[in-house]
C-alpha cells in the first residue's frame, strides 16, 4: 500500500517534469524559429495568419488545402501557418495581444476593426512600406479598397467584400397577392401588411439584430445617418427628422408583428426565411451558400434593397488583409500580394467570397456564380460604416437605442436625442 | 486531539499557500487597483486615475440594478429547486431500491455535462419554435398563441433558472446522500415503533441530522448562482434590453464590448463585497439556530 | 398495499426526474445524427428521419481534432497531478498542525471559493506573460490548479479531520516525520476522497474556454473547448457538426464518471464533505 502510493506520486513528478520539458521545449523551438527567420533571409521564414474562416467551412478548406500550399509552392522558404479563430473572439485577441506584442504577422480583420488597430499603432502603413503598393492597388476595386485607408494611408488591402440583398419568398408573397418584390420603401411597408392579412403566425420581414449592420440600409435609404459626413458628430444626423421616421415606420412595423427575429427566442432569421417564417430578409451572400447546403428544396429569391428617398443603400460588409509583422514584412506582403492575386480570389470567389481583385471579377469561372449578379449590383451603391475607432461601441449604443424604441413605448426622437449625447461622448473620448 | 507545532506545518503550508497567492490573491490585488483606474481594453499599458470614478459609475448604472435584481431572482428560485430536488432523490435512492445505480447515474450526467452543450441545448428548446412550443401548442393544444420564452425577461430568468435546477440537482443529491448514510438507522427504527409517517421522520429525524450538510450545500449554491455566466451568455446574453443581465455578463459585456477594464474590476469588488456579506449572514444565521 | 403505492410514487417521481436529466443529452445525440438538411425541421423531429455519422466524421477530420483531445487529456492530468499534490499539502497543514496565520490564511483560501475566474482575467494574462508562461501549456495548468486549490483543500481537510488522530501518534513512536504520516499513513487512507475531487474539479478543468483562448495561440497547444468554438461561424453555424463534436468532448468526462462512481458517493461519504 504504501509503496504502491510513494511510486504513484514518483511517477507523477516524473511526469510533470516530462511535461515542462516538453512546454518549454515547444516555446523555445517556436521562437528560435521566428527569430532566425527575422534575421537570416534565405532561411526558413513562418508566416502566422490568422482568420475567422469557420472550421470545416469551404473557405477554410479551401485556405489550408488549396491556397497555402499553392503559396508556399511558389514562394520557397516561406511556410504559412494558419490559424482560425472565431469572429468575435479574434478581435478580442488583436486588442488584448496588442498590448503585449502577440500579434501575427498577417490577419484578416473585418473592414470595421481597421481604424482602430490603425489609431493604436499595430498596422503597418503599406503605401508608406512598399513601393508596388498601387501597381497592387490599381488592380482592386475602389469601394472595398477605401476601407482600408486612414487619414492618408493604406493599412491593408481588401481581401473580399459583401453586402446585403433583399431575398424574397416568391410563394408567401404570391399567396398574399404580390406579384414582385417590393422596389420601394413605401411598397415594402405596404407587402408587410398585406403578408400578415394572409399569413397570421409569419412575419413580412426578419431582422436578426438592431445593430448599425441591420439599421444604417434602412437610415441611409431614406437620407438620414448616424454621423456627420466628417465623422465628429450625430446630432442633426441620428435624430434628424429623416432618421426619426424610417426608425418610426419600422418599430411600427414591429408592434403590429410584422417584422420580428432580433429577440432572443425568435426563430432564426435565415433558417426561418426558407421556412416561411419570414417572407423577406436583407442577407449576405453565405445565406446562399446555407440554402443550398441545408434547405436544398427552398427556392429563393433576390432582389435590391427597397429604395427610400436616397436610393437603395445597403452597408458594405467584407475584410481587409492587415499586416502586424515586424520582423517578417517583406514575408507578409508577399503573402498579402498573393492572396489578392486573381488565381486565389478566383479560388475564393467559387466558394461564396465575393472577389475584389478586377481580373478575378472579369474570369469565366466568377461570371459562372450566378448568384452574385445581385450582390454585385448592390454594391455599386454600398457605402461603408464610418471610420471611426470607437465604431464597435457606438455599434453597442445604436443597438440599445433601437431596442428600446423597439420594445418599449418610449419616444422616438426622445431616445435617439440620448443616443447622440452617448455617441458624442464617445467621439470627444477618443479624440 | 492536540495539534502539533513547529516547522513541519509550514514545509507543507507555505509553499503551497505562496503559490496560490502568486496566481489568485496577486491579480486580485492588481484587480483591486485597477478599480481605481481609467483602464481599458485598447491599451493595457495606459492607467490613469480616477478614484472612485468607476465605483460611481456602476451605482449609477442602472443596467448594474436590474443584474442585482436578477441575480437574487435566479437564486431564489434555482437554490432551494437544487436543493429540495437533490434531497428528494437522494432520499428516494439511498434506501437502495432495485435501480438505484441507474438512476444515480441518470441525475448526475447533468452535472458532468458542459455548461456550453447545456445551454445551447436549453435555448433550442426554449426558442418561440422550439420543442416546448410545438409540444405546449400542437400536440396538447393548451393555446393556440406563441409563448416567447426567451424575450420576456421573467419568462427568460425562469428558463435560466431552470437551466440551473437541471444542471445542479444531481450535485446536491450526491453530497444529500453521503449524509444520508450518516443517519443512524436505529433512529428510524425507533420512530417507526412511534408510529411516525414518513414526513414526520423527514422533519423529526433526517432533517436536525443532516443540518450541517444542508447548510454547506446552500451556501455552496449560492455562491454558485452569483457565478451564474455561460447559460445567460449563450441564451439570452442579457438581452431584451439588459432585462435578463447578470452580474457576470455585465462584467464581461463592460470588459470586452466596451473595453471598459476600470468599470469591470469595480464591479466585481462591490459583487464580492455583496457575496462576502451574505455568506457572513448565512454563518450567522446558522449559528442561531 | 400502501407500500405498493408509495413505491409506485417514488418510480414515478424517479422516472420523470431520471428522464428530463438525461432528454438534453440525447436530443442533442439524435441531432448530431440528423443530416445537415433536416436540422431545422418544422414542426420539429424528435427521431431523425434520415441518419448519418457524417457529422461525427467531419468533426473528426476537420481540424487537429485528436491532438486537441489530446492537448486537453494532456492539461487536464497534468493539472490533476498538481491540484491533488498541493491540496492534500494544504489540507494536512490545516489537519494535523497549529501554525501563525493559519486562520487568516484558510479565511483567505475560502474567500477563494467565491471568485469567479472570468474577473481575474486580464490581471492573470499581464502576469503569465511576465512570468513567460504565454501561449504555453503551463499557462494553463497553473492556473487551473491555483484556481481548484480551494474547493480541493476543503474537501480533503474534511476528510483527513476524520482519520483518527491516534495513527500520527504511533507514526511518532515509530520515528517517523511528518512526511511520511503524509506520504504513508494520511494519503493512501484517503483514496476515497480523491474520486469526489477528481468528478467534481474534472469538468471545469475540462471545459474551460476563455483562458485557454486568451493565452494559446498556436494551434497546436489548443485544446478542446477551442476547437468547438470554431464551428461557430460569423453569420451561420453547423449546428449538427457542433453538437457532434460537443459530444465527442464530452465522452471523456462521462466514461469518467462511469469509471469511478462506484467510488463516488462512498468518498463522500467518508467524511470529505461534511460543512
Amino acid at each position: 500500500m504504501t509503496n504502491k502510493w510513494s511510486k504513484l506520486s514518483l511517477v507523477i513528478l516524473a511526469m510533470l517534469l516530462v511535461l515542462t520539458a516538453c512546454g518549454s521545449g515547444a516555446g523555445t523551438g517556436n521562437e528560435s524559429a521566428s527569430e532566425s527567420g527575422g534575421k537570416a533571409t534565405g532561411k526558413q521564414v513562418t508566416l502566422t495568419f490568422w482568420h475567422h474562416y469557420s472550421t470545416a467551412s469551404p473557405e477554410e478548406k479551401t485556405l489550408t488545402g488549396v491556397l497555402i500550399p499553392k503559396f508556399e509552392a511558389e514562394n520557397p522558404g516561406i511556410k504559412v501557418k494558419a490559424v482560425a479563430i472565431p469572429w468575435e473572439e479574434l478581435h478580442k485577441k488583436l486588442q488584448i495581444g496588442g498590448s503585449g506584442g502577440d500579434l501575427p504577422d498577417v490577419a484578416r480583420l473585418d473592414i470595421i476593426w481597421v481604424p482602430e488597430f490603425q489609431k493604436r499603432g499595430l498596422l503597418q502603413p503599406l503605401d508608406e512600406k512598399f513601393s508596388d503598393f498601387n501597381d497592387i492597388a490599381k488592380g482592386l476595386l475602389e469601394g472595398p479598397l477605401s476601407t482600408a485607408k486612414v487619414g492618408e494611408h493604406y493599412y491593408g488591402l481588401p481581401l473580399n467584400t459583401n453586402t446585403k440583398v433583399l431575398f424574397w419568398n416568391k410563394d408567401m408573397l404570391a399567396q398574399s397577392g404580390i406579384d414582385k418584390a417590393p422596389e420601394t420603401a413605401e411598397e415594402f411597408f405596404a407587402d408587410l401588411a398585406q403578408i400578415k392579412a394572409k399569413y397570421d403566425k409569419s412575419w413580412g420581414y426578419g431582422e436578426p439584430a438592431l445593430q448599425g449592420w441591420n439599421i444604417l440600409p434602412w437610415i441611409w435609404s431614406n437620407g438620414g445617418d448616424v454621423l456627420s459626413p466628417d465623422f465628429t458628430t450625430a446630432d442633426g444626423f441620428l435624430n434628424s427628422q429623416a432618421t426619426i421616421d424610417i426608425v418610426t415606420k419600422l418599430k411600427a412595423a414591429y408592434t403590429s408583428g410584422q417584422l420580428a427575429g432580433f429577440k432572443p427566442g425568435d426563430v432564426p432569421v435565415t433558417e426561418g426565411h426558407a421556412g416561411g417564417s419570414y417572407a423577406m430578409m436583407a442577407e449576405g451572400p453565405w445565406a446562399v451558400a446555407q440554402f443550398q447546403s441545408q434547405f436544398g428544396d427552398f427556392t429563393f429569391e433576390m432582389a435590391s434593397f427597397p429604395k427610400g428617398s436616397a436610393g437603395s443603400i445597403q452597408v458594405l460588409g467584407g475584410e481587409d488583409l492587415g499586416i502586424f509583422s515586424k520582423d517578417k514584412q517583406e514575408e507578409s506582403w508577399k503573402f498579402v500580394k498573393f492572396m489578392v492575386s486573381e488565381a486565389a480570389q478566383v479560388e475564393m470567389g467559387k466558394i461564396g467570397q465575393i472577389p475584389v481583385n478586377l481580373d478575378a471579377m472579369e474570369s469565366n469561372e466568377i461570371k459562372a456564380v450566378a448568384y452574385y449578379a445581385p450582390f454585385l449590383e448592390q454594391l455599386k451603391t454600398a457605402k461603408a460604416r464610418p471610420p471611426v475607432d470607437s465604431w464597435p461601441q457606438i455599434d453597442g449604443v445604436l443597438s440599445d437605442t433601437m431596442s428600446s424604441i423597439f420594445m418599449t413605448d418610449k419616444d422616438v426622437k426622445a431616445e435617439l436625442d440620448a443616443a447622440v449625447s452617448k455617441i458624442d461622448g464617445l467621439l470627444k473620448l477618443n479624440n | 486531539m492536540r495539534k502539533k507545532n513547529g516547522t513541519a506545518g509550514y514545509l507543507f503550508f507555505l509553499p503551497v499557500f505562496l503559490f496560490f497567492a502568486v496566481f489568485i490573491l496577486y491579480p486580485l490585488i492588481r484587480n483591486f487597483l485597477y478599480s481605481f483606474y481609467d483602464f481599458r481594453l485598447t491599451d493595457l499599458n495606459h492607467l490613469e486615475f480616477i478614484g472612485l470614478g468607476n465605483y460611481r459609475h456602476v451605482f449609477q448604472d442602472h443596467v448594474f440594478w436590474i443584474s442585482l435584481k436578477n441575480i437574487f431572482i435566479y437564486g431564489i428560485i434555482s437554490v432551494p429547486g437544487q436543493m429540495v430536488l437533490g434531497f428528494l432523490v437522494a432520499y428516494a435512492l439511498y434506501q437502495n431500491r432495485p435501480g438505484t445505480k441507474t438512476f444515480r447515474v441518470l441525475f448526475f450526467l447533468p452535472v458532468i455535462t458542459s455548461w456550453v452543450v447545456a445551454s445551447l441545448i436549453f435555448k433550442f428548446v426554449f426558442t418561440d419554435q422550439g420543442y416546448l412550443n410545438y409540444f405546449i401548442m400542437d400536440v396538447l393544444h393548451f393555446t393556440d398563441k406563441t409563448i416567447s420564452w426567451l424575450s420576456d425577461p421573467g419568462k427568460a430568468m425562469m428558463v435560466v433558472s431552470f437551466l440551473g435546477i437541471w444542471k445542479g440537482v444531481g450535485w446536491a443529491m450526491v453530497i444529500y446522500m453521503a449524509a444520508l448514510q450518516g443517519v443512524p438507522k436505529d433512529q428510524y427504527e425507533a420512530a417507526s415503533l412511534d408510529g411516525c409517517n414518513a414526513w414526520q421522520q423527514i422533519r423529526h429525524i433526517t432533517l436536525p441530522s443532516i443540518r450541517s450538510t444542508t447548510f454547506f450545500i446552500q451556501m455552496m449554491l449560492i455562491i454558485g448562482a452569483f457565478n451564474v455566466f455561460t447559460s445567460i451568455y449563450l441564451i439570452t446574453d442579457g438581452g431584451p434590453l439588459h432585462q435578463t443581465e447578470v452580474m457576470l455578463t455585465r462584467m464581461y459585456q463592460k470588459a470586452f464590448t466596451e473595453y471598459d477594464l476600470g468599470y469591470a474590476s469595480a464591479l466585481s469588488y462591490v459583487f464580492a463585497v455583496i457575496i462576502a456579506g451574505l455568506t457572513f449572514l448565512q454563518f450567522r444565521l446558522n449559528k442561531q439556530e | 398495499m400502501r407500500s405498493l403505492w408509495k413505491s409506485i410514487c417514488v418510480y414515478a417521481f424517479l422516472v420523470v426526474g431520471g428522464l428530463i436529466s438525461i432528454y438534453p443529452l440525447v436530443y442533442m445525440f439524435m441531432t448530431a445524427l440528423k443530416p445537415m438538411t433536416l436540422l431545422f425541421e418544422f414542426p420539429p423531429r424528435f427521431l431523425p428521419s434520415e441518419m448519418t455519422l457524417s457529422n461525427f466524421r467531419n468533426a473528426w477530420v476537420s481540424q487537429n481534432f485528436a491532438l486537441y483531445l489530446f492537448n486537453s487529456v494532456l492539461v487536464t492530468i497534468a493539472s490533476f497531478g498538481l491540484i491533488f499534490l498541493f491540496s492534500s499539502m494544504l489540507a494536512f497543514a490545516y489537519s494535523r498542525f497549529d501554525f501563525k496565520g493559519k486562520k487568516l490564511s484558510f479565511t483567505i483560501l475560502m474567500g477563494g471559493l467565491v471568485i469567479p475566474s472570468l474577473t481575474l482575467l486580464i490581471p492573470q494574462f499581464v502576469l503569465i506573460r511576465q512570468l513567460g508562461m504565454f501561449d504555453s501549456r503551463w499557462g494553463l495548468i497553473v492556473i487551473y490548479t491555483a484556481g481548484a486549490i480551494p474547493f480541493t483543500t476543503f474537501m480533503l481537510k474534511g476528510f483527513f479531520d476524520s482519520i483518527s488522530r491516534d495513527i500520527d501518534e504511533s507514526v511518532e513512536m515509530e520515528g517517523g516525520n511528518a512526511w511520511t504520516l503524509f506520504s504513508s499513513i494520511i494519503l493512501p487512507l484517503s483514496k476515497p476522497a480523491f474520486v469526489p475531487a477528481t468528478i467534481f474539479n474534472a469538468l471545469t478543468v475540462w471545459e474551460e474556454f476563455p483562458w485557454a483562448l486568451t493565452i494559446i495561440n498556436d494551434p497546436a497547444k489548443r485544446t478542446l473547448p477551442i476547437a468547438l468554438a470554431n464551428f461557430q461561424g460569423q453569420y451561420t453555424t453547423q449546428w449538427g457538426i457542433v453538437f457532434a463534436g460537443s459530444l465527442i468532448a464530452i465522452l471523456p468526462i462521462i466514461l469518467l464518471f462511469l469509471l469511478l462512481q462506484r467510488y463516488f458517493i462512498a468518498g463522500i461519504t467518508a467524511g470529505a464533505v461534511k460543512g
